[in-house]
């Protein structure tokens, strides 16, 4: 119980994104460099309807949908791949992985990844929204990242 | 790298002719009064000051620091009797800021006070890189 703190050395907010079904192999996937922020979205559709006997309206859910946004500071090896090597996410990168549409697995670890029993959450989905930026102001170049969410979200803790 | 002397070069050969020139003495104060004072339509230019901030911060505890430096100039001249080519002067003490190769943040700020008979230009450089 208690507020989650990611100020610690060991428990900091984590992005891992992997190959689809590669189970987040060291070989297989990247953990996002220079996170400035994480925003995951799990929204829940809804029906709404009325009653001749309320005089409120009712509500149903529906499907949700699911979304994982971040922004960061780039990296070049990141963002543009190693170029070379037998996993999609680490040879093309970010910007590969967008613009081929290749579905990746993400994990999101609320209190970093090495702390037994600490928790995360994952799913399977695209990279979009990727709008790399810079200007005299701030000469670094920084985007977004969307993960569209393919399916559900999964809970999860570090074993 | 100090980006005094780099200023300091650029000034010496701006100011070369004129009516204001440049000394490589720090801005002390000689007595009571300090030399910019003592020795009016001569420019005087203080040390460095840096300050080192955070430009980006990161969840994994690691950031960009960028490194914010300012370099004060003064110059005192005759507010009865300025000079015929000080605001040109003054343009060259302002346009030294063109010198310092490899900032993204470069300006100068110009302050002006008169006491008694006495018109200071105070100049501060500020540089910004990553």
């Amino acid at each position: 119980m208690g507020v989650i703190n990611v100020s610690g050395s060991t428990v900091e907010a984590t992005v891992v994104i992997s190959d689809k079904g590669t189970s987040y192999a060291g070989a297989s996937s990247l953990t996002l460099l220079n996170l400035n922020d994480i925003s995951l979205t799990n929204t829940q559709g809804t029906f709404r309807f009325q009653t001749l006997d309320s005089q409120s309206e009712s509500v149903v859910t529906t499907v949700a949908t699911n979304s994982v946004a971040l922004n960061l500071v780039i990296d070049e090896a990141q963002f543009f791949g190693t170029g070379a090597g037998s996993s999609p996410v680490i040879e093309k990168g970010l910007f590969g992985t967008s613009n081929n549409k290749t579905e990746i697995d993400f994990r999101i670890y609320f209190e970093g990844t090495s702390v037994t029993g600490n928790k995360y959450i994952d799913g399977t989905g695209f990279i979009t929204g990727l709008t790399p930026s810079v200007n005299p102001g701030s000469p670094l170049w920084v985007t977004p990242v969307t993960i569209e969410v393919n399916g559900e979200l999964t809970e999860g803790a570090n074993s | 790298m100090a980006y005094r002397s780099t200023l300091l070069t650029r000034l010496q050969t701006d100011l070369a002719t004129g009516n204001i020139s440049v000394s490589t003495e720090l801005p002390y104060t000689s007595g009571s009064d300090s030399l910019n004072i003592k020795n009016m339509k001569t420019l005087y230019l203080d040390q460095d000051n840096e300050t080192t901030t955070q430009n980006q911060q990161f969840l994994d505890n690691g950031s960009v620091d960028q490194k914010e430096t300012t370099i004060q100039a003064f110059v005192s001249v005759d507010a009865k009797n300025p000079p015929a080519d000080l605001d040109t002067r003054i343009a060259s003490i302002q346009s030294a800021k063109s010198s310092v190769a490899n900032v993204f943040v470069r300006e100068c700020e110009t302050t002006t006070e008169i006491e008694s008979d006495i018109l200071t230009y105070t100049f501060e450089y500020r540089f910004v890189t990553i």
